[in-house]
This record gives C-alpha cells, structure tokens and sequence, in this order.
C-alpha cells in the first residue's frame, strides 16, 4: 500500500518537475474559461506573472477576434460537442501583457470528470518558425524569379539559358515565360541551352519535350544546345528520341542554324582587327 | 445563347483561294461538332486548297478542341487540303501540352500572315508540280 502511494508520489513530483522545465506553455482552464493554472513558460511567454492571470479569462491572452468570441467558442463545443481545435490543433495569435501579438501552435485536450471538463492547452511560440520560413520562401521566389531569364539575342531569336536542376515547377515556369516572350517578340527560333544543367534524367528530358512541343505549336522553331557527350550518352542510354527536335552541341552553332532558319547569314570577320575597327566606327 | 447566334459568331472567309475560319469564343462541345462539319461543308463546295483555323481569341483550350481541331485537319487532307492554325496564345499552348494533344502534321504559326504565306507556298508548289505532269502528258 505504502509503497504504491509513493510509487504514486513520485510519478507526480516528476510531472511537475517535467512542467516547470517545459519550453512549451501549458495553461489549463474550467468549462467556463476561467484559467486554473499555468507553467513557467506561459509567464515567459506572455509576460505576465502567473497570480496576474490565475483565476482570469484565458481571453486576456487573445487578441480580437478570439477575445470577444471565446466564451462563445466554449459554449458551442460544450453544447454541440462538434471540436474546432481540440484534438487537432491550430496556429492561433497570442496577446501579451505589452499589447504585442505572436503566432502561437496551440493544442488543447479536454480531461473530463463526473461533472465537469478542464481543458489543457500547450502553446509554443512560432515567431521564429514563421519568420524563417518567409525568409525561405521569399529566397526560393527570387531564386525562381532568377532560374528563367530569356534573351533576345536577335530580332525574332529568343535564347534560354537554363542553369541548375530543373524540377517540374522550374519547368512549368520556363515554358510559361517562355511562350509569354515568344508571342510578345514574335519569335521564329527558340534556342535552349542546357550547357548549364547538371545532369539530364528521363523526367527533365520529358519536361524539355514538353516546352518544344509548346514552341513548336507557337510556330517557333527550337533548338537545344550545349549537350554534353555525357548528356547525349545518358539520352541515348535511356533510349529518350530526340529526333524531331533539332540539337547542335554549341550555342554558336546553333546561333547559326537560327540564322540560317530566318534566310540570315552570320559572316565571320576574316580580318579580326578591322572587323572590331568596323564595328567602333559603327557605335560611334 | 441558342445554337443559331453561335454560328452567326463564326466568321468564314474565302480569301486568296483559303478558307479562313476565325474561333472568336469558348465553344462548348456540340458547337465545335457543328463547326466541324460546316467548315467541310465549305472546303468541299468552294474547292480551296486550305484551311485557315485562327484561334487568336480564345484564352485557353480543352481535348475536345484539341481533337476537334486535329479531326478537321484529318478530314480537310482527305479532300485535298491543309490545315494550318494560327495564334495559339500561350495559355492555349500550355493546356494542349498539358493534355499531351499533339498536332502531327499541322503547322502552327503565330501570325495569319504566316499562315497564309505557308498556304501559298504549298498551292505554288502544288501548281508547279501540276505544270509539269502537263508536260509530260502534252
């Protein structure tokens, strides 16, 4: 008896001590809202002392909306039973004691007795998460924004130079700009440079299908360059066709095919000097 | 809208020997049936050596456009005449891509101007070639 009292004792105190160290708060309240107790973090997070806001509507710690419809939200759940956000969980905004507000993870779970409910609910500050993830996500759009520049290297010669791994999003976003600029331009030659790209699997092969194929129905014509011999090996190990699309090993080349599509003729200088001199005297 | 006031909508157009067909709205799936056969209905009586489809006006398209279109083209060739399709917008493109359409033997251009210098080229190629079986047979 004696020893499961204290078997009792200690699964208790070590509760408590689990409590006290948490970096997570930890609020309880009755059925009517009112807040029964609280863990040190809840004091840090807030701000306030816990005799400040024990016995207090836990409403004081909410901002408007929540603060004039908590009471509301209570009742509902404790009439119809149907949970907005015990069991599940949401990312909710807290007020502290300063007037300043901070988006909090919040996770409730109902204890019920014979006749009455206490709710407990464990918070965790989100600024730093959230602030973090908008820094990533405003880094992974400018990087997009970046990933898919098209060049107009000629009058009615478009160029794109594709750098880096491309996944079906960059892809989706290559073809779409990349048609925007065909149509402002009316472009007759779309040259794609994959010099850049790292490896080329069967998937962005079929991405770059994809944006010939919607090229070629904005009746442009599409030339791939900078293909690797181990590019062109890994296409022809994976038995990927590209025989309907037109593919030269270097831009230069296939600047000149482009030309050469449009009835132009790129004519090399024989002389070096006097075509540099010629080209002076022009910008002048 | 009544059947009737669509195809009062579509525009067709005997010009420098093609027929030149102007899509200017969303067409729901009976209409492009109906257009189809009308278009035919057209090469066939006016003996042009091309069709002209311009789909400038529409912002996006579905696979039963896609095959209508390719349908049309199918047919147009079995009487002798090509098809060319002119100002796929980009939104059109992406969404017969998506939908992994393919117009296999239809030249797509993005000017009508284009297209019709496609056609002429071809009736003139066409004629050549006529001239000379002529000169043979005289």
């Amino acid at each position: 008896m004696n020893a499961t009292v204290n078997e009792k004792k200690l699964e208790l105190s070590s509760l408590k001590a689990m409590l006290e160290n948490l970096v997570d708060g930890v609020i309880s309240i009755n059925q009517n809202g009112i807040i029964q107790s609280v863990n040190p973090a809840v004091e840090k997070l807030f701000g306030y002392h816990k005799d400040e806001i024990i016995n207090k509507n836990i409403k004081i710690l909410m901002p408007e909306p929540d603060h004039n419809q908590h009471d509301q939200y209570l009742k509902n759940y404790l009439t119809t039973g149907v949970a907005k956000i015990i069991g599940i969980g949401r990312e909710v905004t807290g007020l502290r004691k300063n007037g300043t507000t901070f988006p909090l993870e919040l996770g409730i779970s109902e204890i019920k007795t014979d006749d009455e409910s206490v709710f407990v609910g464990v918070l965790r500050d989100i600024t730093e998460r959230k602030r973090d993830n908008e820094l990533l996500n405003s880094a992974l759009d400018s990087l997009r924004e970046m990933s898919t520049p098209i060049l107009v290297v000629a009058n009615k010669i478009l160029l794109l130079p594709l750098i880096g791994s491309i996944d079906s999003q960059r892809a989706q976003m290559a073809m779409e700009s990349v048609l925007q600029k065909i149509q402002e331009c009316e472009a007759r030659v779309a040259i794609i440079d994959i010099q850049g790209v790292p490896g080329v699997d069967s998937a962005i092969a079929s991405h770059l299908i994809k944006i010939i194929k919607a090229t070629k129905l904005m009746g442009c014509n599409c030339i791939i360059t900078g293909i690797s011999p181990e590019v062109a090996q890994t296409l022809a190990n994976l038995g990927i066709g590209l025989q309907d699309i037109t593919t030269e090993s270097s831009l230069k080349e296939g600047l000149k095919l482009a030309y050469g599509l449009l009835g132009l003729q790129l004519q090399e200088s024989k002389d070096h000097f006097s075509g540099m001199a010629s080209a002076k005297e022009r910008i002048k | 809208m009544t059947d009737s006031n669509i195809f009062e909508k579509v525009s067709m157009h005997v010009t420098r020997g093609c027929l030149v067909v102007l899509i200017n709205f969303e067409l729901v799936d009976q209409a492009i049936i109906e257009i189809q056969k009308r278009i035919l209905e057209r090469v066939h009586s006016s003996e042009v050596k091309g069709i002209i489809l311009d789909l400038s006006e529409l912002e996006i398209a579905d696979s039963f456009l896609g095959n209508a279109i390719k349908n049309i083209a199918r047919t147009a060739a079995l009487l002798g005449t090509t098809t060319v399709v002119t100002g796929l917008k980009p939104g059109v493109v992406a969404s017969l891509v998506e939908l992994e359409i393919e117009f296999e033997n239809i030249q797509t251009v993005l000017k009508l101007e284009d297209g019709f210098q496609i056609l002429t080229n071809l009736m003139k190629i066409t004629d050549r070639e006529l001239d000379e079986e002529n000169k043979y047979e005289e």
